[in-house]
């Protein structure tokens, strides 16, 4: 699903440049469920935004779903955005002024899909994480457990083959990071590639696979030596 | 489209503070632009017609000669289209030319009904006028030439009837009673027929009532004696008689034939006569009171007030768009592109700019009457014709859009990422 080879991202103010991915490589399979751990800074949430098309790299070469990335347009970048890939934040990113049920229709509007379609779909996906009650409401007026399963609804309404957190439960107490953690197993067990960048020891071990990143490298935890592939 | 205008009425709710300085600014810069332009386009004679067959006849006189006004510094007659009666009823050539008109301007006390008298600019002129200058009319029509009627112009009648149709009305004049045959439309732009001497005239009666009102003539003639129009007619040299004519092609040569034999036939006239011809219309109105170039400094003052709101737009578009990158990276991380990240912001902005049209367009006709009290002398007349109404609500979403596309396109060209990393 994503096959990563000698990445590398560097960030410039100024004058300084910082590396802050330096031969990153990297291969998750179809329906694969991986966490990626590491010290702040090292260079997960970089990956994860190139991995999700949000950013763009300097060196390398990134192919999503046997598409090599780096050839497509801003458009076609966005289509195969919306098309594959379903985003989880930290901090849930929900449009304030926008109620639930518009919230999780959002990516659905860039495709051109019928209204009752969208409908069917919203509601659907939004029965799948309990929230067909609270669609009317503003994420204001919800838990922040409860906005995270409005984000993850909206990053299954548009059935994407990838999905990428960062930090799904980073905002929530206990008990509720355990609800959303459950639900994003649930995902991945359904056949989702699923990625989680996290800081839990709790939550990476639920992945089938787990990953450090150091230094802008993925790290084999076994020998802390740099991978070649990510894999274990 | 209603998804689409939910999204816009949201976006314009969103930051209303910004929002409403944005529409408030350019709503009042669209009024002060239309404000110039209205009153360049009312002060601006109306473009002559085609093919042109309108001439005002000259006399060129003695050079020198200066007139003046009473406190007002002597100034120089450019182009003597002012005649006395007795030329001007030798020059009109009924068999040369296809219509004639003559006009005089005056000072009248008038009133309607039993109202006090009041000091009124008239017209005298004959009623064929009207169609050469393809004047409309409001209510009624032009004068029978002789009767004891007059025309209003709207302005006039506005004034003294609340501007309902006034026609069969009556207005005193002289110790004299005459009948309203007409009240003139309002126009944008009028094809003129005299210059204006201290405010255009609101009252228009036939030429026959010249000599039986008497009112005091024009003194910017070359004759020291003003008043002896009255006395002495026939040897009078008070210029004060308008006369233009539509000559055809063919009967041009010998109009001016006709005109160079009267000169000769008057040589011995003083002041002296030196040449006479048929003056275009465009060459007289050039020459006369209404120079294009003077407005085009009110036409340039408008459109820097526009420009100066367009500058004003980027920046608060700026700020706009900044407080909205968190709701951009999200969209653009749902699958957005920045095309349609550009669509959607411009969309928005002439959403802002269609309002700030509206609000414009009520405000400008709001500050007219405010304009017309500051300068009671010279009255621009609001007249919301479709011209006034495209030009501001065209001029709002044209300016808005113009003014968000830079910060619109810079926006749109930053990584989902970093648009994410702003919130």
């Amino acid at each position: 699903m994503i096959e990563m080879s000698g990445i590398r991202k560097t960030f410039r103010d100024g004058l300084r440049a910082n590396e802050v991915l330096s031969d990153f490589n990297l291969h998750v399979r179809r329906g694969e469920f991986v966490s990626i751990m590491g010290p702040s800074g090292s260079g997960k949430t970089t990956f994860l935004n190139i991995a999700g098309l949000l950013d763009g790299f300097d060196g390398g070469a990134y192919r999503l779903a046997g598409t090599d990335v780096h050839t497509l347009s801003d458009d076609a970048q966005s289509r195969l955005r919306n098309a594959k890939i379903g985003f989880v934040f930290q901090s849930f990113n929900l449009i304030a002024d926008l109620d639930v049920r518009d919230n999780v229709e959002v990516p659905l509007r860039y495709r051109k899909m019928a209204a009752a379609e969208r409908t069917r779909r919203v509601d659907q996906v939004l029965e799948q994480v309990g929230l067909s009650a609270r669609r009317h409401h503003r994420p204001s007026q919800l838990s922040g457990g409860q906005q995270q399963r409005v984000a993850i609804a909206r990053a299954l309404v548009g059935e994407p083959e990838l999905i990428l957190a960062d930090e799904p439960t980073g905002n929530l107490d206990s008990l509720m990071a355990r609800q959303v953690m459950e639900l994003l197993q649930r995902i991945g067990e359904a056949g989702t590639t699923l990625v989680i960048v996290t800081h839990s020891q709790e939550i990476a071990a639920r992945a089938q696979r787990k990953l450090h990143v150091v230094d802008g490298r993925v790290i084999d935890p076994w020998t802390e030596r740099p991978s070649l592939t990510g894999a274990q | 489209m209603l998804p689409a205008l939910r999204q816009i009425t949201r976006g314009l709710r969103r930051n209303r503070g910004l929002t409403a300085v944005m529409v408030l600014g350019l709503a009042a810069g669209i009024t002060l632009w239309q404000l110039s332009s209205l009153t360049v386009r009312q002060q601006v004679a109306a473009p002559p017609r085609d093919p042109p067959s309108l001439f005002a006849v000259g006399l060129v006189r003695q050079p020198g000669v200066k007139a003046t006004l009473p406190d007002q510094p002597a100034i120089h007659l450019l182009v003597d289209t002012l005649l006395s009666p007795r030329d001007a009823a030798a020059l009109a050539l009924p068999a040369l030319a296809s219509r004639i008109g003559m006009t005089a301007a005056a000072r009248l006390a008038a009133a309607p009904g039993q109202r006090d008298p009041e000091d009124v600019q008239a017209r005298f002129l004959n009623r064929s006028l009207f169609e050469m200058f393809a004047r409309t009319f409001r209510y009624g029509g032009p004068f029978v030439d002789g009767a004891a009627e007059v025309v209003l112009d709207d302005r006039q009648n506005r004034e003294w009837f609340g501007g309902r149709d006034s026609v069969g009305e009556t207005v005193r004049i002289g110790g004299r009673r005459f009948r309203i045959a007409g009240v003139l439309a309002l126009e944008p732009r009028i094809l003129t027929w005299d210059t204006f001497i201290q405010r255009p005239e609101g009252l228009l009666l036939p030429m026959e009532w010249l000599g039986p009102l008497r009112p005091w003539p024009n003194p910017a003639g070359p004759s020291d004696d003003v008043g002896r129009i009255f006395r002495d007619p026939a040897s009078a040299e008070d210029t004060y008689v308008r006369l233009w004519v539509e000559v055809p092609q063919e009967a041009r040569e010998p109009y001016q034939r006709a005109l160079d034999a009267y000169v000769a036939a008057n040589g011995q006239r003083r002041p002296a006569i030196l040449s006479a011809r048929l003056v275009p219309h465009p060459e007289w109105d050039a020459a006369t009171s209404r120079p294009e170039g003077i407005y085009a400094i009110f036409r340039a003052m408008g459109i820097l007030i526009l420009a100066g709101c367009a500058l004003n737009l980027v920046r608060i578009a700026m700020v706009l768009f900044a407080a909205g990158s968190l709701e951009l990276g999200i969209r653009r991380a749902m699958g957005e592109s920045r095309r349609q990240v550009l669509g959607r912001q411009l969309r928005d902005a002439a959403a802002v700019g269609a309002v700030a049209g509206v609000i414009g367009l009520f405000l400008l006709a709001a500050s007219v009457p405010l304009f017309n009290s500051l300068i009671p002398w010279r009255p621009v007349t609001f007249l919301l014709d479709a011209r006034a109404a495209m030009a501001c609500l065209g001029a709002g979403p044209a300016v808005a859009v113009l003014a968000a596309l830079y910060p619109a396109w810079r926006f749109s060209r930053l990584a989902p990422a970093t648009l994410l990393r702003r919130q």
